[in-house]
């Protein structure tokens, strides 16, 4: 128990009133006031000092403190970076829940964690974290990325366009064209994997509208305009990269496969062409120009030909067919005896469908290719097709019909063949 | 002209030579000494006490700061910077701390055992507000060691009684009288308290609620000064961020309160546990040899160690973990289990007496519950669209009312917490339904239980509001009999008394006035007078309101046979009369039991 004394004189006197009053109270009875005795005094200004010393003291230590935690949040944060970087999602989350306690204020910090949560797959936790810095900054690019990322990766195809479209809008610090670039190409390749075609090509057609600068994405916005049925830009894309760059040999070949969307095989075999001699490493360019040359050159359908021409190509189709049929079945080890039934007659495969059901063992396509070849060969002349213009496209049917029959049972084929395929897979678009 | 302006303006350019109608520079420094003279700026006793209530904050909020500090720091060097300590440190740290704070605590402070709560009321109750000084800085010690090492325990409490410790030094060295030297000690403990929760008004609440038992306005400028001045010493040196990153949340339909009702009734249960646990714990732990109490801190710390292997969110105040909870970063699974986890390693703690607070645990125990419930609801009704946060949030201030049993405090403390008074609702109705289950199935709180197994019976507000108020209309009785006005003459009321057996009348006066006079003095005075009764009344008499308690009665009755009791709205008009003897009579039917007595037999 405290003993509350004081070696004062017995009274004092107010300073203010002049009354007398005891001296162990505080105040003076008289007029109310404190009064401050000598000692009072003292013990305020002592107080005062303390206090004055302890913020001193206090200010120095919460300095030090704050550099301590500053230090370790950031060997955290950087442990955190280098896990994310060896594909450590968990462990990368876990070093910037670290760094975070150290400095919770830091969004840099809970946004390398939420982004660490999403691609451990810790989608609620990284969604708290993000709604955190959200409800902070909604026009923060990289937070609505993120969040879009979080949704697309819950296959939430509303709210991910939405955050993408937030994030296209939202503020960058560094190169914002670039990002928004980047966005968009990311947001437009997942609404293709998604299937959503229309809205990807909107998505691309305003990249095309704001294009990107860099030749590269240049290249990729025309593989996607590629992907997504939009031959025609693609071309517009490559065009503007070549009068800048004609050498560009990437250019070149993805022209080429644009033209060849367009059925334009003289352009594309031409666009092919540059490609390889710009870089004749580029064994695919390579590859599609030994096809489209050899497409050109046995196509009886091209414009400009004879009749002449026409038949003797539409025959060396009929016979290139034939014996790829020939050559197949013999690696299938197909039996080729000519089938009873009376509609076997039918060269389409596809009349192996009314085949007799009363026959034992119904024939294969091949089989009845081969029937069908057979009945044909005599009279898929260069003479008698030049006469019957029916009879090319009865020739050219059939050739179409063996090189798809064939194509997925004898995978492996020749050039005239992989032309012949090329053809039968357009066969309905007409050479331009 | 004044001082200042006869020195700014010169006559004739001769700013140093002084003339009869300029100051000279004796004269001015005379005038400002005047000015500034201390009895110029004496302080009356109350404003005295005001200023002392902003350097009792400023001082405490200096030292919660540096006892922050210290916590860190000790966990920094006994647990490592990660947030998963190696195995090694969770097992050695708690429990070689543990072996030191026993020895510090049985040695050198054994007062610094326990939370502070208790220790702070009973320096205002039983000590007269003293709280030694060594008192505070074993406090100080061993709660951020026991902290800092992992114990399960919380700063606010120690940073209440060291606010409450720093206080009473500084009142007793100011040499202030007992009455105010205990009124002294809340104002500290709310300063520390405001300052360890960056909390201010749960702060006063708390104070108000828990320690001083009831609202005084005599202290209440003080302890607000305080605990805003402490507050803002806190937020100068460590920022003002809130103490969660609550999500922002909106009560979107009525049925969601369906769902905070049933977080409440969870909430209560966890309560009960946790309280009921710590009642059986900790007298059991005492009735050990008194050589056991060397080693009860280190086997608590060892087996929290032992949980911390697994769940090191348990270990420490855990605000981190808190703030994860709120932000969906464990499953419904998890969180459950951190709340038992917690509700086991904070009972072994604090009953094992190592120095340390139960609201950050009791906050932890809260937000780890509230999740859980907010988790598993989202499973079974998919469609509740209330973010986990916000069940978190209202768990916390849900174990708060159901623990600690502070329900106004509780729900101030999460508006306060979390800024958003949207949710005012819901934390209402939880933390009412928990305090309601807590408090029939545990009629004395927390804190009582502790200080009445401590052998002290401090005040309860809770059980004091349990006691019915007597007013003055349980005591009164009617008027019969009392008609003498002041505009009588004194001839009339010798008349009018004559034939009554009343022996005292209150005579209403002009201006709402009353005075009374004894049957017998009025049949003395001279009868053929015609004087008007309200001037030969001269002393007044007080009067009394129905409503008013009846312990204004007993102040105000004085040597008066009987007081007048009239109409707030018509002073002049009588409603009773009220005597000792009523007023006796009614406090002692209340004490049997009675609410409202019978008013005594009326004499016509």
């Amino acid at each position: 128990m405290p003993v509350v004394t004081d070696s004062a004189p017995v009274t004092h006197r107010c300073t203010r009133c002049g009354a007398d009053f005891p001296v162990d109270s505080l105040q003076c009875p008289s007029c109310g006031r404190v009064a401050g005795t000598q000692s009072t005094k003292i013990v305020l200004a002592v107080t005062l000092l303390l206090i004055l010393i302890g913020l001193i003291l206090t200010q120095y230590f919460v300095a030090l403190h704050k550099a301590t935690e500053a230090s370790l949040a950031n060997r955290w944060f950087v442990r955190g970076g280098e896990a994310m970087q060896a594909h450590l999602p968990d462990a990368a989350a876990q070093d910037y829940r670290t760094a975070l306690s150290y400095d919770p204020e830091n969004p840099e910090y809970r946004l390398r964690l939420a982004q660490a949560l999403v691609a451990a797959n810790r989608l609620n936790e990284a969604r708290a974290h993000l709604t955190s810095l959200w409800e902070q900054a909604p026009s923060n690019g990289e937070v609505n990325l993120t969040f879009a990322r979080l949704y697309a990766r819950r296959g939430d195809l509303k709210n991910a366009a939405r955050y993408y479209s937030n994030a296209i809008n939202g503020i960058w610090q560094d190169d914002p064209h670039k990002r928004r670039v980047d966005i968009r190409f990311e947001l437009s390749e997942y609404l293709m994997k998604q299937h959503k075609t229309t809205q990807a090509q909107s998505e691309l057609m305003a990249l095309l509208a704001d294009g990107p600068r860099e030749p590269a994405d240049q290249l990729r916005l025309g593989e996607m305009l590629l992907q997504v049925n939009e031959p025609e830009h693609t071309v517009e894309i490559d065009n503007a990269i070549l009068t800048n760059n004609p050498s560009s040999a990437d250019a070149w070949q993805q022209k080429g496969q644009a033209l060849l969307a367009l059925d334009k095989y003289v352009d594309a075999e031409q666009a092919f062409s540059q490609a390889v001699e710009h870089n004749p490493n580029l064994g695919d360019a390579q590859r599609q120009l030994d096809l489209l040359r050899e497409v050109l050159r046995i196509d009886p359908s091209r414009r400009g030909l004879s009749r002449t021409d026409r038949a003797k190509r539409a025959a060396e189709a009929f016979h290139t067919a034939w014996n790829r049929l020939n050559s197949c079945v013999k690696q299938q080890g197909v039996t080729l005896a000519p089938p009873t039934s009376p509609t076997s007659a039918q060269p389409s495969p596809t009349a192996a469908a009314v085949v007799d059901d009363t026959s034992v063992t119904p024939p294969s396509p091949l089989q009845l290719l081969y029937s069908g070849g057979l009945q044909k060969q005599s009279t898929v002349t260069d003479t008698a097709l030049r006469e019957d213009s029916d009879a090319i496209d009865s020739a050219m049917q059939y050739a179409f019909d063996v090189e798809r029959a064939t194509a997925s049972v004898c995978p492996q084929m020749g050039l005239s063949d992989q032309a012949l395929l090329f053809l039968a897979q357009h066969e309905n678009e007409g050479v331009k | 002209m004044s001082p200042q302006e006869a020195i700014a303006k010169p006559q004739d350019g001769s700013a140093l030579k002084p003339s009869v109608s300029t100051p000279t520079r004796r004269q001015y420094w005379s005038t400002l000494r005047t000015m500034l003279s201390p009895q110029r700026f004496s302080l009356r006793e109350e404003q005295f006490f005001l200023l002392l209530a902003v350097l009792i904050g400023i001082a405490s909020g200096l030292s919660v700061v540096c006892f922050r500090i210290c916590i860190d720091f000790l966990h920094l060097k006994l647990l490592g910077s990660g947030l998963q300590p190696s195995v090694p440190r969770v097992f050695l740290a708690p429990m070689l701390s543990g072996l030191v704070i026993a020895f510090l605590v049985i040695r050198f402070f054994p007062r610094a055992r326990g939370s502070g709560v208790n220790q702070t009321k009973a320096a205002l109750y039983i000590y007269d507000g003293y709280i030694p000084m060594p008192t505070v800085v074993g406090k100080f010690i061993t709660s951020a060691l026991a902290i800092g090492s992992g114990q399960s325990l919380g700063p606010e409490d120690p940073s209440l009684q060291i606010g409450a410790g720093l206080a009473s030094a500084l009142g007793r060295r100011l040499k202030l009288s007992r009455e105010k030297l205990r009124l002294i000690a809340p104002v500290g403990a709310a300063a520390g308290l405001a300052a360890a929760f960056n909390a201010p008004i749960t702060a006063v609440l708390f104070v108000i609620e828990e320690v001083i038992g009831r609202w005084t306005a005599g202290i209440l400028g003080a302890v607000v000064l305080s605990a805003i001045s402490s507050a803002v010493v806190e937020r100068w040196f460590l920022g003002d961020e809130p103490l969660f990153r609550v999500p922002a949340y909106h009560l979107e339909h009525v049925g969601e309160l369906g769902a905070y009702a049933s977080l409440g009734v969870i909430g209560g249960f966890a309560s009960l546990i946790f309280v009921k646990y710590v009642a059986y714990l900790r007298p059991k732990l005492r009735e050990l040899p008194p050589w056991t109490q060397y080693f009860q801190p280190a086997a608590a710390g060892l087996l929290i160690g032992f949980i911390g292997i697994k769940f090191p969110q348990v270990m420490g105040a855990g605000y981190s973990y808190m703030d994860q909870a709120m932000h969906e970063q464990y499953t419904w699974q998890i969180l459950a289990l951190l709340g038992v986890l917690k509700i086991v390693s904070t009972g072994l703690s604090f009953a094992s007496g190592t120095p340390g607070g139960l609201f950050a645990p009791t906050l932890f125990m809260g937000a780890m519950i509230g999740g859980a419930v907010g988790m598993a609801e989202h499973q079974i009704v998919p469609y509740l669209a209330i973010p986990v946060g916000s069940y978190a949030l209202i768990g916390m201030g849900t174990l708060f009312a159901g623990i600690l049993r502070a329900p106004m405090t509780s729900v101030f403390m999460i508006l306060e917490v979390s800024g958003n008074y949207s949710i005012i609702v819901p934390v209402i109705l939880s933390n009412a339904i928990a305090y309601f289950i807590s408090r029939t199935f545990q009629p004395t709180p927390i804190f009582d239980l502790l200080s009445r197994q401590d052998g002290l019976d401090l005040p309860s507000l809770e059980e004091e509001r349990e006691l019915p108020l007597l007013r003055v209309e349980d005591a009164m009785r009617p008027p019969i009999g009392q008609d003498l006005t002041g505009r009588m003459t004194v001839k009339e009321a010798q008349e009018h008394v004559q034939g009554s057996a009343q022996e005292f009348f209150v005579v209403g006066l002009a201006d709402d006035e009353w005075s009374g006079i004894s049957r017998t003095n009025l049949l003395e005075m001279t009868p053929d007078s015609d004087l008007p009764l309200s001037e030969v009344l001269t002393a007044r008499i007080p009067y009394l309101h129905p409503d008013h308690p009846l312990d204004t009665a007993l102040r105000l009755i004085g040597e008066w046979p009987l007081l007048p009791v009239i109409h707030r709205a018509n002073l002049r008009r009588l409603l009773g009369v009220v005597s000792l003897d009523d007023v006796m009579r009614a406090y002692r039917g209340a004490g049997m039991g009675e609410t409202h007595t019978e008013p005594a037999p009326v004499v016509p």
